[in-house]
């Protein structure tokens, strides 16, 4: 026992060393936000609650973009409603109900935003009380943005586009051409769309979409146009750089959708498995 | 707790040609460096690729002869509020305790810690150019090297990881030198 505290007394630097590297090593396999441990909810809500006053702060300094930015979008859209045959009046617009509505959409905040990880992330200004839930995705009026994964109190924290972990289905608009769209860790202006074989053919400035086959965002989604494209060394699929529409530095207004079709699948096919 | 005001009050006492407020002006210092990091340079990315890490400069700053573990604790903690705020999840509690523990032995090699210069900052004026420079390079490399190293979650992609280290040793390098001669210079005595 004696030996024990004098090897202790004698060694403390590099015990002391060792302890708080385990620590980090601790914070570090705790890293994926897919498993939402109590650490990973405490970080979050400390460091939203203190980016959320910087972020007003600093979105006052935008409010002209921002306005203009929303005067553009209603324009686009008055003119789908124009197009439906619909006279949209000042305060109200007829909406068809027997049709129901695929996808929920709630406007949030990004207050927090990382940059320069082989995985980013976002925190978003809403949370559990606001009646966000995992796996909603979060889109801007000219991209996607990331999706969702670990949702506290207040705050939640989303896996950004800009992340190896990251994939989604697209589509090259011109063609149809399904693959998938993932980020490589390098720039964060560019995304990788993959999966497409060789004999494709393939312009730069097509535009990519979201596929049919995502789980988060509607097909048609915009992301990005085709910048250039290669024959990857290493297999006989293409390899297409496609320059994002959004910058995701800048983004601060957001949007964040619910693909309700999908949780009826989801409990359709948990019945389904629970009944085996 | 004991340690920094054992070490600020035998501080004031020594030097009395020094002026007895540094512990102040350092912690003024750390809180001002990692506000800056935090809300400034986490959003500049240079080429689109890395951030300009200044926050080392709380770790490579503190006085020559301080004690081992004081500085090893600093190092951590100043490591944990970058993590927390940058969600990178340990990566640079993990590199700042590592340079933090490190320190003492690339000060030792470098430069000689006599009782009169224990309290003296390591900066431009009290290494001489030459030295600071190896001081800086050699801890902001191993630093960033770890950091990125952990990242990439291991050795696949090694050599843009290497690439990656060197370009941002330099780019944290510059933004520490910038940073130390424009609010710092005054604090280091020279030898």
């Amino acid at each position: 026992m004696i030996r024990l505290f004098q090897f202790i007394r004698k060694y403390h630097y590099p015990i002391l060393f060792i302890l708080l590297e385990i620590i980090g090593f601790i914070i570090l396999t705790s890293s994926s936000p897919f498993h939402q441990s109590k650490l990973n909810y405490a970080f979050q809500e400390v460091n939203g609650s203190i980016f959320r006053q910087i972020a007003s702060v600093s979105s006052y300094f935008r409010l002209h973009q921002v306005a203009d930015s929303l005067m553009a979008e209603n324009a686009r859209l008055r003119e789908l409603v124009y197009a439906s045959g619909e006279e949209p009046a000042n305060d109200s617009i007829v909406i068809d109900t027997v049709k129901k509505l695929q996808y929920r959409l709630k406007t949030a905040k990004i207050i927090n935003n990382t940059l320069s990880g082989s995985n980013n992330f976002i925190i978003i200004d809403k949370g559990r009380k606001d009646s966000i839930h995992e796996q909603m995705g979060v889109m801007s009026t000219s991209g996607i943005a990331g999706v969702l994964m670990q949702v506290s109190e207040n705050y939640s924290l989303a896996l950004s586009v800009l992340s190896k972990k990251f994939r989604v289905n697209a589509k090259i608009l011109e063609t149809g051409e399904l693959g998938s769209l993932t980020w490589d860790g390098k720039s964060p202006k560019y995304m990788i769309l993959t999966d497409i074989p060789n004999q494709i053919k393939i312009a730069k400035g097509q535009h990519v979409v979201v596929g049919p086959y995502s789980r988060y965002f509607p097909e048609n989604t915009p992301v990005g146009v085709i910048e250039d494209f290669d024959v990857s060394s290493n297999s006989s699929l293409l390899d297409i750089k496609v320059r994002l529409y959004d910058n995701i530095k800048n983004l601060k207004r957001v949007f964040l959708i619910e693909n309700t079709d999908w949780l009826e699948l989801e409990l359709l096919e948990k019945q389904f498995s629970d009944e085996k | 707790m004991k340690i920094l005001t054992g070490w600020s009050l035998n501080y004031s006492k020594n030097n009395s040609a020094m002026r007895n407020n540094t512990p102040v002006i350092l912690i003024f210092h750390t809180i001002l460096i990692i506000l800056v990091q935090l809300l400034v340079l986490n959003n500049i990315l240079i080429f689109n690729k890395v951030h300009p890490y200044l926050y080392l400069l709380v770790i490579l700053f503190l006085p020559v002869g301080l004690n081992k573990i004081t500085i090893l604790i600093i190092g951590f903690l100043t490591g944990l509020a970058i993590d927390i705020f940058s969600i990178s999840y340990g990566i640079h509690t993990i590199a700042s305790t590592l340079i933090a523990f490190l320190r003492p032995f690339i000060l030792s090699g470098i430069t000689d810690i006599d009782e009169e210069s224990k309290n003296a900052l390591p900066g431009i004026r009290f290494l001489g150019i030459q030295s600071y420079l190896t001081y800086l390079l050699i801890i902001i490399f191993i630093h960033h090297l770890t950091m990125y190293l952990l990242d990439a979650g291991g050795f696949r992609d090694f050599f843009y990881t290497i690439f990656k280290s060197f370009f941002s040793t330099f780019v944290s390098a510059l933004v520490i030198i910038i940073y130390e001669l424009a609010l710092l210079f005054k604090q280091s005595e020279p030898r």
